[in-house]
C-alpha cells in the first residue's frame, strides 16, 4: 500500500467516525434548541392573549366568540371559561394532534394556563406544531452527507495533488535509485525540494553514491594496476626461465618442472590479462560502435580454433545467418564469441559436439559436456569454475557475461539432458 | 647488429641482453628516458627494444624522438599493456611491433630478426639454413632445390620460428605460445604442438632433407644444423 493511500484511509476512517457520531448530536441538539424556543414563544403568546382580553374589557360571551372563531380557524389558541376559581401552575408539554389538513398525526407543544381577566378565571391553551423527527433526522443526514462527501473529494484531490508536488522529488530520488548501477559511476542527480526532510534525503543519498563510487573507484584502480604491475615480474621469471633451459646440464626432471612454472606464469599472465579486460569494459573504455557481420567474426574464431577442434575429434556445425550484421563494439564482440568458443571446447568431450547458430538477432552456441547441469546462478561468477581444469582461470563466462551487460545482450544458460549445455544470446 | 634495451627493469633487461648476445647481436642498455635519448642522438641502431611505462614518462615520447631525428631504427615496443589502443599508437608513431608481457626470449629474438630483415634486406625474401630455403614471399619451402609439400599455415609458421632459434632449446610453452598467441594457455596445448612438429618432421624428410629437429626429452625441441 502506498504511503498516501494510508494516510488517506486513517484520515477517511476518522472523518467518517466523526460524520457518523455527529448526526444524532446534532439531532438533539437542533431539538432541544427548538423546543426552547417553541417554549419562549408559546408563553410570551399566551401573555399577549391574556394583555388583549385585559385591554379589551371583552365580557365572557365575546371571549367564548373569540374561543370558537380561534378554533375554527385552527389557529392554536384556546380560551376556556373556567366556573370555580383554579390556581394550577403553567404548564408546557408534547401533544400529537391529527392534522386534518394534512391528513396524519402532527407532534405538537402545547401551554395550558389558568388566567384571571376581568374577575372571572380562564383556562389558555396556546399550541405549535413541531417539526416532525424524522423530517429532523433526514434534512440533518442529507446536510451532513453532503457535506462529507465534500470533504471526502477535497482530502482526495488534495492528497493526490500534493502527493504529486510535494512527495515528487521522493519519487524521483526513488525512480534514480532503482535503476541505479555503481560501474555507471555517474552521481545521483536530485531534485530540489522545499521540505527539510527530503533535502536530507537528497543529501544522504547524494553523499553515500559519491563515497561508493570513490572506494569503487579505489578498488577498480588497484585491479588495474595490480594486473599490470605484475606482467613485468613475470615477464623476468619467464626470461630467466627461457635462459635456464639452454644449460646443457639440464636433465629430464629439471625440464619438466621448467615447463610446469612456464606454463604456470603463462596462466598467471592470461589471468591478469583478463582482469585487466574486465576493468577495461566496466571503465567502459570500448565505445565505439560499427557495423559487425556476425559470420566474419565467427570464422575469424572459428579459424583460430580449427586445428584445435580437429584434434580433440569435436564435431562442428554451424548455421550462420550469412552477412548478417549487428552495431556494435568490434572488439568486444570478438572477445564475447571468442570466449564462448574457448568454453564449448574446453568443457567438450572427446568426438562431441559444437553447434554454432544465428538467426533473427539470437545467436546460440552448444556443445556437449557433463552430465549435470551448471547452477544458473554461479555460471556467471567470476572465479566459478566447472571443474578440475588444471588451465582453466574462471573468468572467461564473467568476460563474456560482462560484455553482454555492456552491449545491452541479453545471455541464457539451458541445459538440454544428457550433456547439452547452450548459451544463447539476444543482440538489441 | 646492434641493439638498445630501453627498459627500466634492469632484470628483465640483463636477462634479454644475455639471450641476444649468445645470438651474435651487441646490446646496450638504458634504463631511463634521459639515457635513452643520450643513445639514441650519439648511435644508430638496427633495434630497439622500448618500454612504455619507465620512470621518467611514457615511451612514446622516444618514438617521437626518433620520428623528430629522423632515425630508421626499427622499434619494437615491449609492454605490460595489453591494450589495443596502445598498439595502434605505437603503430601509427612509427614502432615496428608490439610485443606483451610476459614474453618469450626466442619469441622476441624471432620478432627482432623480423624486423631488422623488413628494414634491412628489404628484397631478400630468402632464409637459408642448412639445406632448408624458405621464400617468405611465396611461403615456399625448399630442400636442396626439392620443394617441400605444402606446409599448412601453423606449420610454416613453426618452421620459421626454428629456423629464427636455431641450436637454441624451445620450450614447448614456448612453441605453443607462439603458434595459438591468445588461446595458448587455454588448453592442453602440447599435444598440439606434438602434432605439428611431427607433420612438419613429416614433410621435411618426404623432400629428403635432413632431422634438424632434435627432441629434448621433458622439455621441447631444438633446430640444429650441425654447421658452425
Amino acid at each position: 500500500m502506498k504511503l498516501l493511500h494510508k494516510t488517506l484511509r486513517i484520515y477517511l476512517i476518522f472523518s467518517l467516525i466523526i460524520f457518523i457520531v455527529s448526526i444524532p448530536v446534532i439531532y438533539y441538539l437542533v431539538q432541544d434548541l427548538w423546543i426552547t424556543d417553541v417554549d419562549e414563544s408559546l408563553v410570551y403568546q399566551k401573555e399577549k392573549i391574556v394583555k388583549g382580553l385585559t385591554n379589551n374589557n371583552l365580557d365572557s360571551t365575546s371571549i367564548s366568540r373569540f374561543s370558537q372563531l380561534a378554533g375554527n380557524f385552527d389557529v392554536g389558541i384556546e380560551v376556556i371559561p373556567l366556573i370555580d376559581d383554579n390556581t394550577a401552575k403553567d404548564s408546557i408539554y408534547d401533544n400529537n394532534f391529527y392534522d386534518e389538513t394534512r391528513l396524519h398525526i402532527e407532534p405538537f407543544r402545547e401551554l395550558t394556563s389558568i388566567v384571571k381577566v376581568n374577575d372571572a378565571w380562564y383556562k389558555i391553551i396556546v399550541r405549535k406544531d413541531l417539526v416532525e423527527s424524522r423530517d429532523l433526522i433526514q434534512g440533518i443526514v442529507l446536510v451532513q452527507v453532503t457535506f462529507f462527501i465534500l470533504l471526502l473529494l477535497g482530502i482526495i484531490l488534495l492528497n493526490s495533488y500534493f502527493s504529486r508536488k510535494i512527495w515528487k522529488p521522493f519519487y524521483f530520488i526513488l525512480s534514480k535509485l532503482r535503476t541505479y548501477k555503481i560501474d555507471s559511476e555517474e552521481q545521483i542527480e536530485v531534485e530540489p525540494s522545499d521540505v527539510e526532510e527530503f533535502n536530507q534525503l537528497n543529501q544522504s543519498v547524494q553523499h553515500l553514491t559519491a563515497t561508493n563510487i570513490q572506494i569503487y573507484k579505489a578498488q577498480k584502480e588497484f585491479t588495474e594496476n595490480a594486473a599490470h604491475e605484475t606482467q613485468t615480474p613475470l615477464a623476468v621469471v619467464k626470461n630467466q626461465l627461457d635462459l635456464l633451459a639452454q644449460d646443457n646440464q639440464i636433465n629430464q626432471n629439471q625440464s619438466e618442472i621448467i615447463n610446469k612454472i612456464d606454463r604456470n606464469i603463462s596462466l598467471l599472465s592470461k589471468l591478469n590479462r583478463n582482469l585487466l579486460l574486465l576493468a577495461k569494459i566496466e571503465n567502459k573504455q570500448f565505445n565505439k560502435t560499427e557495423t559487425i557481420v556476425v559470420s566474419e567474426v565467427m570464422n575469424e574464431v572459428y579459424e583460430a580454433f580449427d586445428e584445435h577442434i580437429k584434434l580433440m575429434g569435436i564435431h562442428f556445425s554451424s548455421f550462420v545467418s550469412e552477412n548478417k550484421s549487428i552495431d556494435s563494439n568490434p572488439q568486444l564482440v570478438h572477445s564475447l564469441l571468442f570466449n564462448l568458443m574457448t568454453n564449448a571446447i574446453k568443457y567438450n568431450v572427446r568426438d562431441g559436439l559444437i553447434e554454432v547458430y544465428f538467426k533473427n538477432n539470437t545467436f546460440c552456441i552448444s556443445n556437449t559436456g557433463s552430465n549435470s547441469p551448471l547452477p544458473e546462478d554461479k555460471v556467471f561468477e567470476r572465479f566459478y569454475k566447472q571443474s578440475t581444469h588444471a588451465e582453466s582461470v574462471g573468468l572467461g563466462l564473467a568476460i563474456v557475461k560482462k560484455i553482454c551487460d555492456s552491449l545491452n545482450f541479453k545471455i541464457s544458460y539451458q541445459f538440454n539432458a544428457p550433456n547439452k549445455h547452450s548459451f544463447t544470446i539476444l543482440f538489441n | 647488429m646492434k641493439l638498445l634495451i630501453i627498459e627500466d627493469n634492469t632484470d628483465l633487461a640483463e636477462s634479454t641482453s644475455k639471450y641476444l648476445s649468445v645470438e651474435g647481436y651487441i646490446c646496450e642498455m638504458a634504463y631511463n628516458i634521459e639515457k635513452a635519448f643520450e643513445k639514441i642522438q650519439l648511435y644508430e641502431y638496427d633495434c630497439i627494444l622500448l618500454d612504455i611505462s619507465l620512470p621518467d614518462g611514457s615511451g612514446f615520447t622516444v618514438l617521437e624522438e626518433l620520428k623528430r631525428l629522423n632515425k630508421q631504427d626499427g622499434v619494437i615496443i615491449i609492454s605490460a599493456k595489453d591494450s589495443l589502443d596502445d598498439k595502434l599508437k605505437g603503430l601509427v608513431i612509427g614502432a615496428d611491433d608490439y610485443l606483451t608481457k610476459p614474453f618469450h626470449l626466442a619469441e622476441l629474438s624471432m620478432r627482432i630478426m623480423a624486423v631488422i630483415r623488413r628494414k634491412k634486406f628489404n628484397g631478400n625474401n630468402l632464409l637459408q639454413l642448412g639445406d632448408i630455403t624458405v621464400n617468405l614471399v611465396e611461403k615456399a619451402v625448399f630442400c636442396k632445390e626439392l620443394k617441400v609439400d605444402k606446409l599448412s599455415p601453423k606449420e610454416f609458421d613453426l618452421l620459421l620460428f626454428f629456423m629464427s632459434s636455431p641450436k637454441r632449446v624451445l620450450t614447448k610453452g614456448t612453441i605453443a605460445e607462439h603458434l595459438m598467441g591468445d588461446n595458448a594457455d587455454l588448453f592442453d596445448n602440447f599435444d598440439v604442438v606434438y602434432a605439428h612438429v611431427k607433420n612438419l618432421k613429416k614433410k621435411l624428410k618426404q623432400a629428403g632433407c635432413t632431422d634438424y629437429i632434435k627432441t629434448i626429452y621433458g622439455m621441447g625441441y631444438k633446430f640444429e644444423t650441425g654447421q658452425e
